[in-house]
């Protein structure tokens, strides 16, 4: 939970992807540029949850653990032909604390954006018109090569 | 949306709450379910029209009896499908303040067209 994967998450991307490799392209490259600019996303929407205002008693516990804990390494994973890259929280460095204010607790209210920041449907939706972007781009530039 | 969920859950469990709405001196419920829509976006595909809201929920339930909070949840799941909801995140486990309840939960979507 703590460590969410993301992929490739754009219709079409199967035929930009022939498209970009029959000009000569850089595949492994270009779909590592795409994973690393997704999680460089949710970095970015993750950071605007963290305030003191939205966090649990207005902050008043604040330590910026956590927010020490979201993963940034921009390492992308092979599994064969396969790549994906970790976006949210690393657990063996946040503990319990990211599920706390992730989900929150009958007593406790999550912290506002955060859940969505990682996985609601404006995410993945970003992430894909991101990803298509820049195969898009990437044919565009080897089309006038 | 929020009224379809509710009263789905209440056809389980007769007690349902905003997740963080219990006070901090409150003892919980025997057993409950807590809601909280993390996000409600608009989905547009032409004529830049809405044409779609996509509500996504957690959904948690709490119990002080362990086998409840497996059973009750699966009938949850049973419910929010047969009402239109989609399960995008299976069971898990879910903190809880108290030591004498255990939680799990769920996440759903509902996708209301315009």
């Amino acid at each position: 939970m703590a460590k969410n994967k993301i992929g490739l998450h754009f219709a079409g991307f199967k035929e930009l992807a022939a498209q970009f490799d029959a000009l000569g392209g850089d595949l492994k490259k270009i779909v590592e540029k795409a994973l690393i600019e997704s999680q460089q996303h949710v970095v970015e929407k993750i950071d605007k949850s963290f305030t003191r205002e939205n966090m649990p008693a207005k902050g008043k516990y604040w330590t910026g653990e956590t927010q020490r804990s979201i993963i940034r390494d921009e390492k992308v994973e092979w599994t064969g032909n396969v790549a994906s890259i970790n976006v949210g929280f690393d657990m063996q460095k946040s503990g319990m604390k990211s599920i706390y204010l992730i989900y929150g607790t009958p007593k406790m209210s999550p912290v506002r954006g955060l859940r969505a920041s990682i996985y609601g449907a404006a995410t993945r939706k970003e992430i894909g018109e991101k990803q298509q972007l820049i195969f898009e781009k990437a044919i565009k530039e080897g089309l006038k090569k | 949306m929020e009224d379809l969920l509710i009263s789905t859950l209440q056809g389980i469990c007769e007690n349902v709450f905003l997740q963080g709405s219990l006070l901090p001196d409150q003892s919980y419920p025997e057993s409950f379910f807590t809601f909280w829509n993390f996000s409600t976006t608009e989905n547009s595909h032409y004529d830049n029209a809405e044409h779609a809201i996509i509500w996504e929920y957690d959904v948690n339930f709490y119990s002080s009896n362990p086998g409840t909070v497996y059973e009750e949840l699966r009938a949850a799941i049973k419910a929010l499908k047969q009402n239109g909801f989609i399960i995008t995140d299976g069971e898990h486990t879910i903190a809880s303040d108290e030591a004498t309840h255990d939680g799990r939960g769920i996440s759903v979507a509902y996708i209301e067209r315009s």
